[in-house]
């Protein structure tokens, strides 16, 4: 599983992000950032993902397509929680269409924080959780061995 | 900086009326928005022509919250009333695409009605900060 | 008769960074019908006015939408200082109207690249964000924040900008023009960009103007109507025409919104020769708004609405926005029936769909 390190995809989904860590997301990818340059593609299926970014808190409607996304990306994966919405439904909180944080509905291993984030975090987050990534990949192949004996 | 804006309270039985009188004088609708008072929805419309709005406002009846549809004056008009319907609770009778309530889903129920307001578990700590 | 197919289109979807759901009723390739739905950005932040007092409001409107975000807040504040009877000196009308400017600009980038991505040409994708990023990076060298300035505040700004700073920023917009205008030539001359463009999704002028059309879509079929001519700002102090495409389909929107990133550059340097000096804002201590108003203003995506009424208590009795992705869903519908599949994101994109400001 080493190529997951080299070459990690992600998938996006804003699930009731304001568009600002949105667009710094796409920054990211972008020239001026350009994580391709580490191998990181955004890929818009979530059968290809590795790394599952959400920005933006959760409500009614997109409760069910996190829940979803997150079902539908193979194992290992890692959820990064992108901007203060996700992280505690931010200036929104108070909301009445608004449950809270991205924890709330699917378990966040990775909480990148400002309003909105910033590129340089964004990357930071998401090399740390190629880390997590690694051990969860290296994990799974130590309990296959253990199967197999 | 004055926007010119004028706000006239009309009847509901003159609300198609008079869209169609500001369809015919070349006016586009600009937006339909519904305010809960203690008594009564209010129901604003907006019309404007060469950077004119003209706002009306009619009076609805809590317990009977029924409006007649302008789509068939205006056919921009089903977003506004879809969401009138979502959030307010309204009956729109003539609706020219009518989503039963599906337009904008939300965790509670027509929401702006006035009587749900935010978050119970919390307003109370908010109740003494605002004091 | 053939038997029709309903495809679902989104939520999560390659070309839409937001989540918008369309159901399309399909006869063969050609859209039959096309049935938007929305709500999963919506929020209820109009509610949200009960909870907080009308000064921290501005920053509630202010995430209204992160692309448009300084706009947002500004309509937000000059409501409140209609109420109030505020007048905004001279100094932070201009700053404004730059800041609401360049968020304008960088917005119609963003757009840009977006539609590029959607045609399959990435490389004017990454293009038109390499050119964004230079804008940004004056957004955040003059306010502080990249894509939420929080500049605005209810009787002025909050940050003054000194001569040195903005006389550089002069020469970096001077700068990015010349970036620009080379991938703006590529755009309107490209024969990829054309053949996915030239013809599709066309929305006639008296269409536009039933359906409530707003923004460069309006625009784009022959209407003059921009609200920055109410002068609001210091928009009636500048020199500046709206600008107008009369085709009305997908090649006269980006045609109009090209126009518009070199039409508010020069705003931009406008605003930077002309810029007065003095106070920043004005105090208001103790007053509380009271009466009701409806502000108008232009974002990148069109004519923005902001109805708010208050009854002199801290908090605004009823706060409501009604954002131009609203007012142009009902073109959009129009425009998407009759269209091949393939032509969907096209279409949709070129209404610049901001969901979030739509659902708010």
């Amino acid at each position: 599983m080493r190529f997951l390190k080299k070459s990690p995809w992600i998938l996006h989904y804003a699930a009731t992000s304001c568009n600002g860590c949105d667009i710094e997301l796409l920054a990211c990818l972008t020239p001026m950032y350009d994580v391709e340059r580490f191998g990181i593609v955004n890929t818009g299926n979530p059968k290809h993902a590795d790394i599952f970014l959400v920005t933006g808190s959760v409500n009614e409607e997109s409760r069910q397509v996190v829940e979803n996304l997150y079902a539908q990306i193979p194992e290992p994966k890692v959820v990064v929680a992108i901007g203060a919405c996700a992280l505690s439904g931010g200036i929104f909180r108070d909301a009445y269409n608004v449950y809270g944080g991205i924890d709330k509905i699917i378990p966040v291993d990775i909480y990148v924080p400002g309003c909105a984030a910033r590129p340089e975090s964004i990357i930071d987050g998401i090399v740390q959780a190629l880390e997590i990534l690694e051990q969860r990949a290296s994990e799974r192949k130590r309990q296959r061995k253990l199967v197999a004996l | 900086m004055n926007q010119h804006e004028t706000f006239e309270n009309i009847a509901l039985t003159e609300w198609v009326n008079l869209a169609r009188r500001h369809q015919a004088e070349g006016y586009r609708l600009v937006q339909m928005t519904g305010t809960a008072r203690a008594d009564y929805f209010e129901v604003m419309v907006s019309f404007d022509k060469d950077y004119r709005c003209a706002n009306y406002r009619v009076h609805v009846p809590r317990d009977q919250p029924e409006l007649p549809s302008l789509s068939a004056v205006f056919p921009a008009s089903f977003t506004y009333e879809n969401e009138l319907k979502d959030l307010f609770g309204f009956t729109i009778s003539g609706l020219a695409l009518d989503y039963g309530g599906n337009f904008l889903r939300t965790k509670t129920k027509i929401p702006f009605s006035g009587d749900v307001t935010l978050k119970p578990a919390k307003s109370k700590k908010s109740a003494q900060e605002n004091s | 008769m053939s038997k029709t197919t309903i495809v679902p289109f989104g939520p999560q979807h390659p070309v839409l960074p937001e989540p918008i759901h369309l159901d399309l009723e399909l006869d063969d390739e050609r859209v039959v019908q096309a049935l938007p739905s929305i709500g999963y950005v919506h929020r209820g932040l109009e509610l949200l006015a009960e909870r907080h007092n009308f000064i921290e409001m501005a920053q509630v409107a202010e995430r209204i939408c992160g692309i448009c975000s300084f706009i947002h807040s500004q309509g937000y504040c000059q409501g409140i200082e209609q109420l109030l009877g505020l007048k905004v000196p001279p100094r932070a009308a201009y700053l404004r109207t730059m800041w609401a400017e360049m968020s304008r600009i960088q917005s119609h980038l963003l757009w840009l690249g977006l539609s590029a991505d959607a045609f399959g040409f990435e490389s004017l994708f990454q293009h038109s964000w390499r050119i964004r990023e230079m804008l940004v990076d004056m957004i955040e060298e003059t306010t502080g924040g990249r894509v939420i300035f929080g500049t605005c505040k209810v009787g002025g700004i909050r940050k003054d900008v000194d001569a040195e700073t903005l006389q550089r920023i002069g020469g970096k917009i001077r700068e990015m023009e010349s970036a620009f205008n080379e991938i703006s030539h590529i755009f309107s001359i490209d024969r990829t960009v054309k053949q996915r463009t030239v013809g599709i999704g066309v929305l006639t002028a008296e269409d536009a103007h039933a359906l409530g059309a707003v923004g460069p879509v309006l625009r784009a079929s022959g209407h003059a109507r921009d609200l920055r001519q109410l002068g609001y700002a210091a928009y009636g102090e500048l020199d500046w025409e709206p600008i107008v495409e009369t085709a009305g389909d997908c090649y006269a929107r980006c045609i109009v919104r090209l126009r518009e990133i070199s039409q508010s550059i020069d705003l931009i340097k406008q605003c930077i020769d002309r810029m007065p000096s003095g106070e920043i804002e004005v105090t208001f201590k103790g007053k509380r708004p009271q009466g009701e108003t409806m502000i108008r203003l232009e974002q990148p995506r069109g004519e923005v609405c902001y109805y708010m009424c208050a009854n002199g208590g801290k908090n605004l009795e009823r706060f409501r926005v009604r954002t131009p992705t609203f007012a142009n869903i009902a073109p959009l519908v129009h425009m998407l029936k009759g269209c091949e599949l393939a032509d969907v994101p096209v279409i949709l994109l070129t209404i610049d769909p901001c969901v979030s400001c739509n659902e708010r």
